[in-house]
């Protein structure tokens, strides 16, 4: 009994001892737990690209709270809107309330970055500039668009904006210590900041990769097939399809190439009447494209868009600038309709002629010249190549 | 005397488990790094660390959420056949991946839910007949155990979920009510 009444408290005190380190353990667990999570998220926040990453991904940016950029520029598909979307098929995208329709394609994010600002030419040509129509001059300018437009993110002015910012601890903090205290005390500072930072994230390695097969030949680290390098000269070679007097900027093999001019052109693009029916379009609706630019409103540039990359173009379709195309072959085809090409006279997806240009005037002469099947066959077996390696899984679809 | 001994052994024997708490699950957690997430998997973890499962080939059903994780058997992709079309386009499912589907037959309690998978295949969700818009989106590219969280609105009723584009040929993968805010 005695040793009992000695021993018992020491083995109680043990007891109790072992059960607060359980609890302890248990709270200090849980205590680092929300450290670590806390800590983690500032820590993604330290840089203005990692802060327009965490933007970019953000849906409390859109007026419903349920849409991001992400959703219609998606790192799983090239910065593109994977989303098919019933009859739209891919055509446009769905805004954050769900229901809205666009009335254009979104393009790839991927290379945007080697866009140059908007301006006219000493030739008076439009060239560079966002959107597939250069109203943004530069990513600066481009990224409040969206967050702003009634159809997409729909936020219904810039203070409401900077009101989503200033609800999250963690940006407060991450636009204090990148941009300044006050960073988010007025709304052109905080909206200023906030283009930097989304613009800074556009700017990063993970949008210019340049590893696509192309690339890698290139660098003399793999060989293009015979079909594939017969595809790149038609498309490099003045005598051949021509495809670079627009979708190249340097001479054949430029490394940094990223296969447009940043040019604009009327390719002569029919209206896509099932965009048109669903996003509850006036009946007289016309995209007048650059036109519409405030900066080019001029009859010169009715009906003219922007050339777009091709670099990924394998795996981000619809294409054209209102998606009207769902395959990359008609899109092919149909630059090659005014030449003799049997194959190009009518539109493989319709079976019938090519439906009539949307906006008839200053429609492009391309000059394309008569291309076998096989030739048509080396040119997309070419373009599949300018896919980034992240993508080539894709590719065979 | 004995039994004191006995229950002091027991404690101590379980001394090492409270120290991994605090220290070593920690340091697990940190190698995961899946704190990247918008809000917590910490659930999702456990379900996935845990050996029990529920297993479901595709196009079959379960009764209704389960307080386990699921496995999905998946079939390659270009053969299957979802209920509802797949609200992705094709070009972003690998040919040779694999996708599946399964049914949850009766949501019991209507609310926010979240599915929670080890890649970046892509995930619909079919109530009603149509395919239900993601509330929120949320990824982890650090994390090897899970690497993508959607949540989804649901009612109460038979839901579907069709997940696509697989690398492997099964799937672990939670699905459970989202935590409180």
């Amino acid at each position: 009994m005695m040793v009992r009444v000695e021993r018992l408290p020491i083995a109680r005190w043990l007891r109790r001892s072992i059960a607060c380190l359980y609890s302890c353990a248990a709270v200090t667990a849980a205590a680092a737990s929300c450290i670590t999570l806390q800590s983690a998220q500032a820590e993604n926040l330290k840089t203005r690209e990692k802060l327009g990453e965490a933007l970019f991904s953000d849906r409390n940016l859109s007026f419903s709270r349920k849409q991001n950029c992400v959703s219609c520029h998606s790192p799983e598909l090239a910065f593109t809107d994977p989303r098919v979307l019933g009859e739209i098929q891919g055509a446009v995208s769905r805004g954050g309330d769900g229901r809205s329709l666009g009335d254009r394609n979104s393009p790839t994010l991927v290379y945007i970055r080697t866009t140059p600002a908007f301006h006219i030419s000493s030739t008076r040509e439009a060239v560079g500039g966002m959107f597939w129509d250069g109203r943004a001059g530069t990513l600066e300018d481009q990224v409040r668009d969206p967050i702003l437009n009634p159809v997409e993110m729909a936020m219904p002015d810039e203070a409401s904006i900077v009101d989503r910012l200033r609800e999250n601890a963690d940006y407060r903090a991450a636009f204090a210590a990148l941009y300044g205290e006050d960073a988010l005390a007025s709304t052109p500072k905080a909206i200023a900041a906030l283009k930097n930072a989304l613009a800074a994230f556009l700017d990063t390695p993970e949008f210019a990769p340049f590893t696509s097969k192309y690339d890698r030949s290139l660098r003399g680290e793999t060989s293009l097939s015979e079909t594939e390098a017969r595809g790149r000269d038609l498309f490099f070679s003045n005598d051949g399809a021509g495809c670079n007097r627009c979708h190249a900027s340097a001479a054949a093999g430029a490394r940094d190439e990223v296969f447009t001019n940043f040019g604009y052109f009327n390719l002569g693009v029919p209206r896509n009447a099932v965009t048109r029916r669903l996003n509850d379009s006036k009946p007289q609706r016309v995209d007048h494209g650059l036109m519409e630019n405030p900066a080019a409103a001029h009859g010169a540039f009715d009906g003219k868009f922007k050339v777009p990359t091709l670099r990924n173009v394998a795996i981000t379709g619809p294409y054209m600038h209102n998606g009207i195309f769902q395959d990359l072959k008609t899109a092919v085809l149909f630059h090659l309709r005014s030449s003799d090409t049997t194959s190009a006279k009518t539109n493989p997806e319709t079976g019938s002629v090519w439906d009539k240009p949307e906006v008839p005037a200053n429609i492009a002469d391309l000059g394309s010249r008569s291309l076998s099947s096989s030739d048509v066959d080396a040119l997309l077996a070419f373009l599949k190549t300018l896919t980034d390696r992240k993508y080539e899984n894709l590719l065979s679809n | 005397m004995k039994r004191s001994i006995s229950r002091l052994h027991v404690s101590l024997r379980l001394l090492p488990v409270a120290v991994f708490a605090a220290t070593g699950f920690q340091g697990a957690a940190s190698a995961e790094t899946c704190t990247a997430f918008k809000w917590s998997v910490a659930a999702d973890l456990t379900l996935m660390a845990a050996p029990e499962a529920v297993t479901v080939a595709s196009g079959g059903a379960i009764a209704s959420v389960p307080s386990k994780a699921i496995q999905l058997q998946l079939e390659p992709s270009p053969g299957i056949k979802f209920p509802a079309a797949s609200g992705i386009k094709k070009q972003a499912i690998p040919q040779n991946s694999f996708s599946g589907w399964f049914k949850i037959d009766a949501i019991a309690k209507p609310g926010l839910y979240q599915i929670t998978i080890p890649d970046h295949s892509w995930i619909d969700v079919v109530q009603n007949d149509e395919l239900v818009q993601s509330t929120a989106f949320s990824g982890d590219q650090e994390c090897k155990t899970l690497r993508k969280s959607v949540q989804f609105e649901l009612g109460s009723g038979p839901v579907i979920v069709q997940i696509g584009g697989s690398a492997e040929k099964s799937m672990k993968l939670t699905v459970r009510e989202a935590d409180k805010k």
